[in-house]
């Protein structure tokens, strides 16, 4: 039997339509949750989807909750939060970032589940190395999000954007323009392997000349950037907070890159 | 050829992936510099310039013909892209003026196509040519700014010799 992300990661025929899902924007969800109208659910809930390693990774890592048990609590969270109740309606931007957002019901929702267990004696204690009154005392403090969860969160943007750009040099019939991106870009950036000599990427994908290799480069660099933007759109509410949410997911992993050599 | 899993690599790497805002980032190596400089100084100057022109300006896309055209019937070599028009011996100083304001434009505009650095050479490169060329000043910037961006330019690894050659010539003419 298929689990509830299972089936909800599967594509429907909506999803199958064009670049998966441009009707969902975070924007929209909170003008309906003003409106009292109902949004795009699917939608939303790939959204949702796509960034459920990063909730995990708090679960884990920031919580210190078993990792079988942070998996139920995360399905439970989707159902309950996001099929069952309306997330529109607990929209408010003055909450702040999407990302943020996100957290903020979680955590409402880890201890809320926690003091249910507890009330039926299932050992909620066994959940976590914390207390119910740390994990209250964490939820009520700061809510800047863990380490954890905005690299997750960053890894899978990227993952999404990376998948995106390969899907649409395919559809549009240039894999040369991807080809170039992997080697000139993806394989040094990623493995830190010695960018492919220009004269090879002519010979390889067949370029007549070395210029029109560096041309293609340039059209892929371009074709990455407003991909990648397009999928932080897709949460943000404006071209100053996609430059924002970029600027701060950069600086969070070179940060948390330094600091974990 | 199989893509590095973006699930294992450092931080620090992934990072790299993320364009940085001021666009002084790592995300074009000087080879790739100088393969969009020469891109831009072979692309046609009509195409480009054709839209640029601000209220302080007389010229209007019109003008960007009747200059071609007049540049056309002189005698002098061809003059149809921005190469051309930098290294022409007497280019008409209204396109240097309109090749200056395209550079400005795409210079303050975060998600221009051209890299800063290479609009910031075109910048400089148009007043310079301006200047040596035409004994015109088109910058209102003083000589100590126009010194510093010239050598900017000048000294970088991925500007051709004429072009640096052409910076040097300007950076005579300064007091």
């Amino acid at each position: 039997m298929l689990t509830l992300t299972e089936r909800m990661l599967m594509p429907t025929e909506s999803d199958q339509h064009a670049e998966s899902f441009p009707t969902t924007q975070w924007s929209l969800v909170s003008r309906a949750g003003k409106q009292g109208l109902t949004v795009n659910s699917a939608a939303l809930n790939q959204l949702l989807i796509r960034y459920l390693p990063a909730l995990r990774a708090h679960l884990v890592v920031t919580k210190r909750i078993a990792p079988e048990r942070a998996d139920d609590l995360l399905q439970s969270f989707v159902a309950r939060k996001f099929l069952e109740e309306n997330l529109a309606a607990q929209a408010d931007r003055a909450r702040g970032k999407f990302r943020t957002f996100l957290l903020t019901l979680l955590d409402r929702f880890v201890i809320s589940e926690f003091r249910r267990a507890a009330a039926k004696k299932r050992g909620a204690e066994r959940w976590s190395n914390l207390t119910l009154e740390q994990l209250e005392t964490q939820a009520a403090g700061d809510q800047r999000p863990s380490d954890a969860y905005d690299v997750t969160w960053a890894r899978q943007l990227l993952s999404e954007a990376v998948r995106r750009m390969e899907a649409e040099c395919r559809s549009c019939g240039r894999p040369d323009i991807w080809g170039v991106f992997q080697c000139r870009v993806l394989e040094p950036t990623l493995a830190g392997a010695t960018p492919l000599d220009y004269s090879e990427v002519v010979t390889r994908f067949g370029f007549r000349s070395p210029s029109q290799a560096a041309n293609v480069l340039i059209t892929a660099k371009r074709m990455f950037e407003r991909i990648l933007r397009a999928v932080v759109a897709e949460y943000a509410v404006s071209e100053a907070e996609v430059e924002d949410e970029i600027r701060d997911l950069r600086v969070i992993l070179a940060r948390f890159g330094a600091g974990a050599r | 050829m199989l893509t590095p899993n973006i699930e294992d690599t450092d931080p620090a790497r992934l990072a790299e992936l993320l364009p940085a805002s001021d666009r002084e980032d790592k995300l074009w190596e000087p080879e790739e510099l100088g393969g969009v400089l020469r891109h831009q100084l072979a692309a046609p100057i009509e195409f480009d310039l054709g839209g640029v022109y601000s209220a302080g300006t007389e010229a209007r896309p019109t003008r960007v013909e009747y200059y071609l055209k007049q540049a056309a019937s002189s005698p002098g070599p061809e003059l149809n892209s921005f190469a051309e028009l930098l290294y022409h011996p007497s280019p008409p100083v209204e396109l240097l003026r309109l090749t200056k304001q395209f550079a400005k434009a795409h210079r303050n505009q975060p998600h221009s196509p051209l890299p800063r650095e290479v609009s910031t050479i075109l910048y400089f490169a148009s007043i310079a040519a301006a200047l040596v060329r035409c004994q015109k000043r088109i910058s209102e910037l003083e000589d100590a700014a126009l010194r510093d961006g010239f050598k900017w330019s000048r000294d970088q690894s991925w500007v051709d010799a004429a072009l640096r050659a052409l910076f040097a010539d300007g950076l005579k003419l300064l007091s």
